[in-house]
């Protein structure tokens, strides 16, 4: 994977987490300073960027993957993430890419009806 | 008041909603959430404190009104102590791991996220405002005993008993579809009784 390929990759699997039924969205992930200043700078032109929210990272072990998932009330979130867990792996290990860890999160329960 | 303030006044800090302020959120909660802003429809804590507050909004000015029709001077602080609960609520907080099914996955659930789970448990029992809510014991750990408490506010004229009963089984419901913690116990405290109009199912 390249320093090019990673956005792509990212957007591939942000589409394949979406996917996954009780999935509401995915969120920004990492501290409030720093969502701020992503969001900051996606704002410099007064429009978001189209990058992913999904974080992929190349490292000596392999790719690192992290994303913040939304869930909807009525799902189960120890279901919803077991399948995303199951399509990111799948997702890798289609295009060969040796994985050093996929931490996938819920930080929004979304209990509207 | 300054903005500053108010928000202190509500407990809010603007670390706890990903440097929005509550005003930010209900002038965006009032104007129907258009235009969008993808700072805060991208922000898991906001969408939290949103929520709460959309659930608290229709109520807010009802309850204030009619606190202050049926006793001046009367101790109103329950109404700022759930609002001040919404910010705590929407706090990332701790990450709570989610076993497993297949050996590698990391995967968990915020506290933040289980704290607004449970605060929804309100729909359950028309009328009834739920306010701070505690998980006790390592919630890091997987397996170890967790214990949940919750304070309630019950409308005036209720049968109370039986809205902690609904809020503890939609609480334990919740809990169990959500997570994998080991809980003991879930623990309804009801701190106040208020005057309003009963809630409709959709909560308003």
């Amino acid at each position: 994977m390249t320093e090019a390929t990673a956005p792509l990759l990212a957007t591939e699997i942000e589409r394949s987490i979406l996917e996954v039924a009780g999935v509401t969205g995915l969120f920004r992930s990492g501290s409030a300073v720093s969502k701020l200043l992503e969001a900051g700078e996606e704002l410099v032109g007064g429009q978001r960027r189209a990058d992913p929210l999904v974080r992929v990272e190349r490292t000596d072990e392999g790719v690192r993957v992290s994303a913040s998932i939304g869930v909807r009330q009525t799902s189960s979130s120890v279901d919803v993430l077991r399948l995303a867990h199951r399509e990111v792996a799948t997702l890798l290990a289609s295009f060969e890419l040796p994985v050093a860890s996929i931490e996938l999160t819920v930080v929004h329960v979304n209990g509207a009806r | 008041m300054n903005a500053n303030e108010h928000r202190r006044l509500l407990g809010f800090d603007p670390e706890d909603l990903d440097g929005h302020t509550i005003e930010e959120l209900s002038d965006y909660l009032e104007a129907g959430r258009v235009p969008p802003d993808p700072l805060i429809d991208e922000s898991a804590s906001c969408q939290i404190a949103l929520e709460a507050l959309e659930r608290l909004g229709p109520l807010t000015q009802q309850l204030f009104a009619a606190d202050t029709a049926a006793e001046a001077g009367a101790d109103q602080g329950w109404v700022q102590r759930i609002l001040s609960s919404i910010s705590f609520d929407a706090r990332a907080g701790r990450r709570i791991p989610i076993a497993p099914a297949e050996a590698g996955a990391d995967l968990g659930i915020t506290e933040g996220a289980v704290r607004g789970l449970i605060r929804g448990a309100e729909r359950a029992a028309p009328g009834a405002l739920l306010g701070k809510c505690t998980l006790h014991g390592d919630i890091t750990e997987p397996a170890a005993p967790v214990s949940v408490s919750v304070e309630m506010s019950a409308p005036y004229g209720a049968a109370v008993v039986e809205l902690g009963e609904l809020v503890r089984a939609e609480i334990g419901a919740y809990l169990a579809a959500h997570t994998t913690l080991n809980i003991v116990s879930v623990d309804v405290v009801v701190r106040d009784i208020h005057r309003a109009p009963a809630q409709t199912e959709n909560g308003t």
